[in-house]
């Protein structure tokens, strides 16, 4: 259906907003309570502070962002540096999703065949191009979200809110670290989207990390609410938990689940595809790439080697470790603070 | 070309859906399962229905079979014991209850409920019942299978529905979860289970024993209760609705002194009720008040002398005071022996 469309790669400002809801809110609401209260100890309530302040920074940044050149590149350095960065982060979401459908909806099956499946539907979606995923994202935008809301509304009624308290508990360190983690994921989520020209879209774009953090505030609430801080601390994907915990009223769904496992799924699914096609992009300017037929090449090429590093990722803990705590971390700094830097300096070079 | 392409990768997409490995008839499901303490390891009973009998002849005949597993390590290890040994695979997706034998739990078989709920055989909704021997529970005689009757024992309760013990709770509990838990303890009468009373656990560890009037208290003064009944010294029937519980905390010396506040609409139910003079009905009322407030206060008080609070107290300490948050944080039984309550009531009539 993709190739049905008409490549002009433009999207509409609505589209520019739901594709970035849709990329940043399934990452983020499915990893950031144990990411902050597990890998950074905010206690609490505490990570909704966390939450909000790390929102305000991105905010801040593309702000920034909008302000300078719209020209990044220039520096081959620069360039590998993303291509490699797009790499690592797209496998490990890709082991995340694999993890995720693996242990709730198919506990018997090969996770390296959900991986390869997986793989070959991002290929898929990243030959269609933005346009096509914006298309389809709108589409499905309140399929999705219809569902979400409701699920989170009919999850309200067990909410204990003494469980929100005591509030402001967490060390200084510890919440620093949180919202410095917080604003890492949340970086992350939508740095493919907005990594080059914010400048045209900026409006769009902090709509929708606004929407994407009040979400991921209720869901968090909700969350603390029901499952308590100690728990929430070691469970793996506390939201899927909830989804299958609720009781719809009438009793007339009783794999609820299942189905709120399809808006996870393809959240998850959307952020790949647009972290696997600007890495793509990326190395087809490198080398210069326009040929359709080279252009296959580098999809399989850079399919075959994400698949690669999902794969390892998976199978050891050390290095998934290292991706997820050491690498990626560190390609967010470099992100956030020496491109940005590099660029200034490249400007005022320009401007002598 | 391309149609093609994608045209293979739907048949691929359709053959590894997974569906085709696992027939329903080749499958049994059971309702309930019974871990028991065996003489090195595990005794394992699962309790399901004969699907086929109910499919063959189209009546309702809900005939319950159970099959034992001596000596398992695990219910992992169980449930490959049973398929090696028939020509069935099991299926736990359809598991209600779970019941767990008294020297089971007395064991705190902490790793079990980890085992369970992170290899995802069973749901968190999973109900937890314990019992003198699991497998005679699940071994007796009821119209449905064990784990559909009990399910129904659970939810059929117009006082403290929903207020059932979950495997989610038993998680919770093992992680440090601030509120203690009230088991359901299983007794056969006629060969037909019932609850006798209540185990109450704190940290996996059974701390107490108590009867249904003193559960139905305990969540009365959480207020978890929508509707409660009670009699009077007069024998008189009283429902009480529209509950409504305030609850604060105070520091004194450093102790927790907790003050309930109940509010509800009362029914009284007697001959003599009706007919009676306005400054009549308000006598009674006082009179079912005083009592109803005398009746917590000596629950509260029991649950001070043991040492237990069935309240919840200790997961809400931190609304409202935060020395005795800190205080306590990592002392929970200590918290549980220093606290004092009280307890008033107001009720008001039903016209």
């Amino acid at each position: 259906m993709f190739w049905k469309l008409s490549q002009n790669e433009k999207i509409s400002k609505r589209q520019i907003r739901r594709l970035l809801f849709w990329e940043m809110s399934g990452i983020t609401t499915l990893m950031l309570p144990r990411l902050l209260i597990d890998d950074s100890g905010v206690y609490g309530v505490d990570g909704i502070f966390a939450i909000i302040i790390a929102g305000v920074l991105q905010i801040l940044y593309l702000k920034l962002l909008a302000k300078k050149s719209a020209d990044n590149r220039g520096s081959y350095f620069i360039e590998i540096f993303y291509i490699l960065a797009f790499l690592l982060f797209s496998a490990d979401i890709l082991r995340i999703a694999v993890d995720m459908i693996n242990t709730t909806l198919l506990q018997d099956g090969s996770w390296q065949l959900i991986g390869i499946i997986l793989i070959i539907l991002i290929c898929y979606g990243s030959v269609g191009g933005v346009e096509g995923r914006a298309r389809m994202y709108e589409v499905l935008h309140y399929i999705l979200l219809v569902p979400l809301v409701s699920m989170i509304i009919f999850a309200i009624r067990d909410v204990d809110t003494y469980m929100w308290c005591p509030i402001a508990v967490t060390k200084p360190e510890n919440f620093i670290c949180g919202i410095i983690k917080a604003f890492g994921l949340i970086h992350l989520s939508s740095i493919a989207s907005i990594e080059e020209d914010v400048r045209g879209k900026y409006k769009q774009v902090k709509k929708a990390i606004v929407c994407v953090v009040i979400i991921n505030v209720i869901i968090y609430l909700v969350l603390i609410g029901i499952f308590t801080t100690e728990l929430m601390g070691i469970q793996k994907y506390s939201i899927l938990i909830l989804m299958s915990m609720i009781k719809i009223p009438g009793g007339f769904l009783k794999r609820q689940d299942a189905i709120m496992m399809a808006v996870w799924s393809f959240a998850l699914y959307a952020l790949l595809n647009a972290i696997f096609s600007k890495g793509r992009e990326k190395i087809q300017n490198i080398f210069d790439i326009n040929k359709n037929r080279s252009k296959g090449l580098v999809i399989s090429v850079y399919a075959v080697l994400i698949y690669v590093v999902m794969y390892i990722d998976y199978k050891y803990i050390e290095v998934q470790k290292l991706i997820s705590q050491k690498l990626i971390p560190s390609a967010i700094v470099i992100s956030v603070i020496i491109i940005p830097l590099y660029s200034i300096w490249k400007n005022r070079s320009v401007q002598k | 070309m391309k149609k093609i392409i994608v045209l293979v990768v739907v048949i691929i997409l359709f053959n590894v859906a997974g569906c085709s490995q696992k027939k329903m008839e080749n499958s049994t499901y059971p309702m309930a399962i019974g871990i028991d303490k065996g003489k090195d390891d595990l005794d394992i009973t699962f309790g399901f229905p004969i699907l086929e009998e109910k499919a063959d002849n189209g009546t309702d005949n809900k005939a319950v079979r159970t099959k034992s597993i001596i000596g398992a390590k695990d219910i992992y290890d169980a449930i490959r014991n049973y398929e090696r040994n028939t020509d069935k695979s099991i299926d736990c997706g359809h598991v209600k209850v779970l019941v767990i034998g008294k020297d089971m739990m007395e064991e705190v078989k902490n790793d079990l409920w980890e085992d369970i709920l992170k290899s995802g055989i069973l749901a968190r909704n999973v109900l937890i019942f314990e019992a003198d021997n699991a497998k005679d529970i699940i071994e007796c005689e009821t119209d449905t299978s064990v784990g559909e009757y009990l399910e129904g024992v659970i939810e059929s309760d117009v006082y403290a529905a929903n207020t059932c013990v979950t495997l989610g709770n038993m998680f919770e509990q093992q992680h440090g979860g601030r509120k203690n838990v009230m088991i359901p303890y299983l007794k056969l009468n006629d060969k037909i289970p019932y609850i006798c009373s209540y185990s109450v656990l704190r940290n996996m560890r059974t701390v107490d024993i108590i009867d249904s009037k003193e559960q139905l208290m305990a969540l009365l003064l959480d207020g978890r209760l929508k509707k409660y009944s009670f009699y009077t010294a007069d024998d008189t029937l009283v429902r009480l609705s529209d509950i409504k519980v305030k609850r604060n905390i105070q520091n004194k010396s450093g102790k927790a002194f907790e003050k309930f506040d109940i509010s509800a609409t009362a029914q009284i139910f007697s001959e003599l009720y009706f007919n009676k003079a306005a400054s009549e009905l308000k006598k009674i009322n006082e009179r079912t008040q005083v009592q109803l407030r005398d009746e917590l206060n000596e629950e509260l008080d029991r649950e001070e002398d043991v040492g237990v609070d069935l309240t919840g107290s200790f997961s809400k300490v931190g609304a409202f005071d935060r020395e005795l948050w800190k205080k306590y944080i990592n002392a929970q039984e200590k918290y549980e022996k220093d606290k004092r309550s009280i307890c008033s009531v107001k009720l008001y009539l039903n016209e």
